[in-house]
């Protein structure tokens, strides 16, 4: 009687408020996973130079000067836009493979109890088959 | 209307689970089941490939039980969690969101007797941690719980609407509500406050430990840092060889302890306010020493590394100057000054540092000594808001150095940290207690804390809050594990603090009680007469050692007013025989020595060397000051103890507080003494005229009424009567006496001697001080003869009368 009182409690609870309570942790998943990667901070610098690493410019106009100072520039912001947008890809894949997971979390969820009685009897049968 | 009967129903399937299996063992068996089934399904994968055989299907079989088994455990135990954690956001005020119903814990503690509510919470786990830190007894306890009373059952309970009815408000319900509940406990000599004190301090370190147990809750998340933010700054490579990460800095976090006020919040906020300005987006953290000064500069780059910072400073983060190595590193000026410009410079140009330097005003100052003026060199520097500076000082510090560089200190917003008030000194302790409790095996009861709080705050000169109330606690602890004390009760506390410091803290024991009673006969054991006088100060002492008294002020003053040689030297040595246990504890200061220009320096120092108020305070904290001739001091003198009789503290000329509220101050004065000897002579009563001397010597001008009003008492010491003076020719004799008896001979004190000690001793000018000198050259030396002529034999009686001196002998004085 007991036992039935808990299934019964626990089936309208795994099929009603667990859901939301999934998907509350996967928000928060989501959250701090966009902040890991840093995101916002990868988009907004973007073109800015790496680590801000750049020639200084003389007070004369000087064409060896200019040069060298446009090309420190380029290379650094180059270097800056190759490894942001490795961590901006690894960051959205992350996020992309959270996306899959809370959907795959969720078919789970539904076929959960199926899936626990099917793995207990195909596991008996198997074992004295 | 909805009870909490009607909701904590719900809690019990899964109270029911965990009866049968706890969370732990639900954690345990699900790594099991997981490790088994995989191990299962490797081998039975591999079985199947390489040797397909009987064991293939029976390990696949298995493995197919426990991922059944494993997946089990996961549902059951989400199950569990999502009841456990029932609103802790809410109560935790992570979340705004309004919730309604009871927590796991209420249930918990509820659901075993639900017509009981009193005794149910009282028998349950936090319970019973709660009645433990309250310092209730359990036997009386239990005794009480089994009485025929009014019980409260869980339908009595309304269900409040819009917020969580949590252990605390439960606790807070039964006080109001359950009237023999209330009576009990006062019975138990427990206040309301202590057992909500208790209540609150268990029942939230229980919810920080849920909060630590939920690794997916935004909290717990946000720890981690994020990468790549720096990618877009630059590196300072001189900063990082002269600095160090904040994060690496040793630091016992008090103020962050704070957390449960608005405090720490605040603070953080005028910070980060601070360095998004425009201009000059600096900061001057301004704190004593140990209150958590770099604690809050922590804070501030915890939030920024993890992103919860406001924007503008988002992506910054602190290094700690290590100004040491500097000036190590650095021997003289150019190097010095060259060193600092490219150190700021390279950091200015990073763009994400915020530069921390730890005392500023001694780093302006030793740089000073090497001929740099830091000032100067680095307000380029502090204009920009490309870089930020946060440097940390005591108030005494800035104030003496760096107020008066004018413009470099307005380069800097001021953020104060006062030292905190005693309710939050003791919400640190309570953090403090739980993680030493294992290491001493100890059990603090919250009314030990109140006690380490207020004694800390009291008794203890050295340090400031929270600091010295964290270092008594340690000590207390310790001495509790020597001991063998299982719990620490506030009454161990004050014994503690008795020790240490000499003072009697805490209630008062029945041989302290007998002594206060008593005092006036046990400070005539020492004084002769002076009735009047011992009655105003032991009325006054009784007050201070009864509380009643502010604690802010001196244990007691007095101002002793009366003719040379009446008792009033001898009155403040037997006050530091019996309060302080030894008459050496009587530290006397000559104010005549204090009346010209540099009184004052001399007395509170004058920024170089110490003052010998400031000495003496700080090396005899718990003495008895005594304060002779009073009011030869410089008028600036008498300012300063304005202060400290009102205040029982002042700041000496280095900035350091000074603290004299464990002391005894005693002034004493001949001002007035012609008109108490007039009044005296005139057979009036005393007592009645102490107003008009009072008045006498205010309208002369020798002390200001407000100095006069701060003391706590006025006592006038009247001249000796005849009775009292051969009382004292009697004490006096007695001590030599006992030199006489260390020589192998035996004194007979007779009234011929007390006679020649009053008559030719004791003058109305001078008191009984001259009776010394009587015994010296009249007494001391007709013995002195005997003893050498040979007619005083060893082991016999010296008995001199009026007849053994001749008038020449006693005209030697």
């Amino acid at each position: 009687m007991l036992f039935l009182s808990i299934m019964h409690h626990y089936i309208l609870w795994h099929y009603t408020t667990a859901f939301s309570e999934i998907l509350h942790v996967w928000k928060n998943l989501l959250w701090f996973t966009y902040n890991f990667f840093s995101l916002p901070q990868m988009f907004k610098s973007y073109f800015s130079p790496w680590k801000r690493m750049t020639e200084e410019r003389g007070n004369t106009f000087n064409f060896e000067d200019l040069a060298g100072f446009i090309i420190i520039n380029l290379i650094s912001r180059i270097i800056g836009m190759i490894l942001r947008t490795i961590i901006i890809s690894v960051g959205l894949l992350a996020i992309l493979v959270l996306i899959l997971a809370i959907i795959i979390t969720y078919i789970f969820w539904i076929f959960a109890p199926i899936l626990l009685v099917a793995c207990l009897y195909y596991g008996l049968v198997l074992i004295f088959s | 209307m909805y009870t909490i009967a009607d909701n904590i129903a719900s809690y019990k399937p899964t109270l029911t689970l965990v009866k049968v299996l706890s969370r732990k063992t639900l954690t345990r068996l699900r790594t099991l089941f997981f490790i088994v089934a995989t191990t299962c399904a490797v081998l039975g994968a591999g079985g199947y490939f390489f040797m397909p055989g009987e064991y293939t299907s029976l390990l696949i079989g298995l493995s197919l039980i426990f991922t059944g088994l494993w997946i089990e455990q996961i549902l059951i135990y989400s199950y569990h969690n999502s009841f456990y954690f029932y609103g802790l956001n809410s109560v935790l005020g992570i979340d705004d969101e309004k919730i309604s119903g009871t927590t796991y814990d209420i249930a918990e503690a509820l659901l075993p007797d639900e017509s009981d509510v009193t005794k149910s919470f009282c028998s349950s786990r936090i319970g019973t941690v709660v009645i433990l830190r309250a310092g209730i007894d359990l036997n009386a306890l239990d005794t009480y719980l089994h009485s025929t009373r009014p019980k409260i059952s869980t339908q009595m309970i309304p269900l409040p609407v819009g917020e969580v009815f949590n252990l605390i408000t439960l606790g807070q319900y039964l006080l109001q509500q359950d009237s023999t509940f209330q009576k009990f406990i006062k019975e138990q000599g427990i206040t309301e406050e202590v057992f909500l004190g208790s209540l609150r301090w268990v029942v939230t370190a229980h919810h920080n430990e849920k909060k630590a147990e939920r690794w997916w809750g935004k909290d717990n998340l946000s720890k981690t840092e994020g990468i790549g933010r720096e990618w877009s700054y630059g590196t300072a490579y001189i900063l990082e060889k002269f600095s160090r990460d904040i994060r690496t800095s040793a630091v016992f976090s008090n103020l962050t302890s704070r957390d449960d006020s608005a405090f720490t919040e605040e603070k953080i906020a005028e910070v980060e306010i601070a360095l998004a300005r425009a201009k000059a987006s600096n900061v001057l953290v301004i704190g004593e020493a140990g209150v958590g000064k770099i604690d809050l500069l922590l804070e501030v780059d915890r939030r920024m590394r993890t992103g919860k910072s406001i924007n503008s400073v988002a992506d910054q983060h602190m290094v700690l100057l290590d100004t040491n190595r500097i000036f190590a590193t650095n021997k003289d000026k150019n190097e010095l000054e060259l060193t600092l410009l490219s150190l700021f410079t390279e950091a200015t140009k990073a763009g994400n540092v915020i530069i921390v330097i730890e005392n500023l005003s001694t780093f302006v100052r030793e740089a000073e000594a090497m001929g740099v003026f830091v000032p100067e060199l680095l307000d380029p520097f502090l204009a920009t808001p490309a870089l930020h500076v946060v440097a940390t000082d005591t108030p005494g510090a800035y104030h003496t150095h760096l107020e008066p560089l004018g413009a470099f200190a307005r380069r800097f917003a001021e953020v104060l940290i006062d030292t905190p008030d005693l309710s939050s000194t003791t919400r640190v302790l309570q953090n403090i207690a739980l993680s030493n409790e294992n290491k001493y095996q100890v059990l603090f009861t919250y009314e030990s804390l109140v006690a380490i709080t207020t004694s800390a705050d009291r008794y203890i000169v050295e340090g400031v809050m929270p600091d010295k109330a964290i270092e008594l606690l340690i000590d207390v602890a310790t001495r509790a594990q020597q001991s063998q004390q299982p719990v620490i009760s506030a009454n161990y506390v004050y014994e503690v603090v008795s020790e240490k410091t000499g003072i009697p803290a805490g209630p008062i024991g029945n041989q302290e009680r007998d002594m206060l009673l008593n005092l006036e006969d046990k400070l005539h054991e020492r004084v002769i007469g002076q009735q009047q006088a011992l009655d105003a100060i032991a009325r006054t002492m009784r007050r201070a050692r009864a509380g009643i008294q502010s604690a802010d002020k001196p244990i007691g003053s007095f101002l002793f007013l009366g003719p040379t040689g009446v008792g009033k030297t001898e009155t403040a040595k037997a006050l530091a025989h019996v309060f302080f246990g030894d008459e050496k504890n009587m530290h006397r200061i000559d104010m005549s020595e204090f009346s010209g220009g540099d009184a004052l320096q001399r007395l509170i120092g004058d920024g170089i060397k110490s003052g010998v108020l400031s000495d003496m305070l700080r090396e005899h904290p718990y003495s008895v000051l005594l304060l002779d001739e009073f009011e030869k001091g410089a008028r600036a003198v008498h300012d300063i103890f304005l202060q400290i009789l009102d205040e029982g503290i002042f700041t000496d000329a280095r900035g350091e507080k000074v603290n004299a509220r464990n002391t005894i101050i005693i002034a004493t004065s001949n001002a007035g003494s012609q008109l108490i000897l007039k009044t005296v002579s005139q057979r009036k009563a005393l007592a009645t005229l102490s107003q008009e001397i009072i008045n006498h010597i205010v309208k002369e001008g020798i002390y200001r009424p407000e100095l006069l009003n701060r003391f706590d008492s006025t006592v006038i010491f009247e001249p000796l009567s005849q009775e009292g003076q051969g009382q004292i020719a009697g004490l006096m004799l007695k001590g030599l006496y006992e030199r006489v008896k260390e020589q192998g001979f035996e004194l007979v004190i007779n009234r011929d001697l007390i006679d020649i000690l009053v008559d030719k001793g004791y003058s109305p000018e001078f008191g009984a001080r001259p009776m010394q000198r009587v015994i010296q050259n009249v007494v001391e030396e007709k013995i002195a003869q005997l003893i050498i002529s040979g007619k005083a034999v060893k082991g016999e009686t010296i008995n001199l009368t009026k007849a053994d001196f001749t008038a020449e002998e006693l005209a030697v004085i």
